[in-house]
């Protein structure tokens, strides 16, 4: 395994690492404030970079293409994992989560002319 | 917009709103204050945000105590409540004066206890009464004790049909998804399909 694939390693563990430790801490805050849009930005571009440098040194990765040649294989297989990643889009999904209100149930009051005052 | 200090006042506010404003729907926010985290947003930004998502055809009642600014801002704009409301207020314009000059000025004492004038002129509404006042609306629609937070939304409060929206999945929601969601209902298509459906009425 050469230097450059260790070092493409070792740096996305550690900037998985902290993105980890970033996102339990805003997980953890008790501030109601969103991230700003910006930062996620710059979050999705890192863990890209960060989750494809982590998936270039994967065994099962780099056996899934061993038809190619190993550089083009490598460089291929992280380039795949980065665009996945980057597409990912959390805010989206976040949204799409989000409780609704119920939609809305026409409903008849049976004994209108019994009923209280308010 | 409308909030109701007291529930006596709802069957006469609602009269005078619908000749006076030209409201096409009604609708009550019904929440108690252990709908976490609904009145905590209405106290916050909710008034504003829903004086703002309402529009002009739909007036919501909202079970709360008026906030000085609201008050302020109702009594400025010369506001559908504070038109409705104002004569039967118990604050006098002056007094509100003296609130807004004075109101965090300690005005009694009781042993180590002070209140400040703005307490001692607070209305009388704590979480029980207003917890009281929910359950006679939600039986007057004939809904049960526990269907609340909700939205009630009716053309004429006198008609016999009406529709519920449940926000039972709502308690708990953080501040900001509360609000994210409540913008996107009055945003989207139910809301719309309410107004109209009223309106074609």
């Amino acid at each position: 395994m050469s230097n450059q694939l260790i070092l493409v390693f070792i740096f996305g563990v550690i900037f998985i690492f902290f993105l980890l430790v970033i996102g339990v801490f805003i997980l953890v805050r008790g501030d109601d404030k969103p991230v700003p849009a910006a930062a996620m930005f710059i979050f999705r571009v890192v863990l890209a970079l960060a989750g494809a440098g982590f998936a270039a040194i994967l065994p099962g990765f780099l056996s899934l293409q061993a038809k190619f040649a190993e550089v083009a294989l490598q460089a291929g297989g992280a380039l795949a994992v980065f665009i996945v990643i980057y597409r990912i889009n959390p805010p989206v999904l976040i949204e799409r989560q989000l409780v609704k209100p119920e939609s809305p149930e026409k409903r008849e009051i049976r004994d209108g002319n019994n009923r209280g005052q308010i | 917009m409308a909030l109701i200090p007291k529930l006596a006042n709802v069957s006469w506010i609602t009269v005078e709103v619908e000749t006076a404003a030209g409201f096409r729907l009604h609708g009550f926010l019904l929440y108690t204050m252990s709908d976490h985290f609904f009145p905590e947003y209405i106290t916050v930004d909710g008034l504003v945000d829903l004086e703002v998502w309402s529009g002009d055809k739909f007036a919501i009642f909202i079970v709360h105590s008026p906030s000085e600014k609201w008050i302020e801002y109702a009594r400025t704009k010369k506001h559908v409540w504070w038109k409705a409301f104002s004569s039967h207020f118990e604050g006098k314009p002056e007094m509100l004066e003296l609130l807004q000059k004075y109101g965090s000025v300690p005005l009694l004492q009781a042993g180590d206890v002070k209140k400040t004038m703005r307490e001692v002129f607070a209305p009388p509404i704590n979480e029980y009464l207003h917890g009281d006042e929910i359950a006679r609306i939600l039986s007057y629609f004939e809904l049960e004790p526990t269907q609340h937070p909700c939205l009630v939304l009716f053309k004429n409060l006198n008609d016999t049909s009406f529709w519920y929206v449940g926000m039972g999945d709502m308690v708990n929601m953080p501040l900001q998804d509360l609000r994210t969601s409540l913008k996107s209902w009055f945003a989207g298509s139910d809301f719309k399909g309410l107004l109209k459906e009223a309106e074609d009425a």
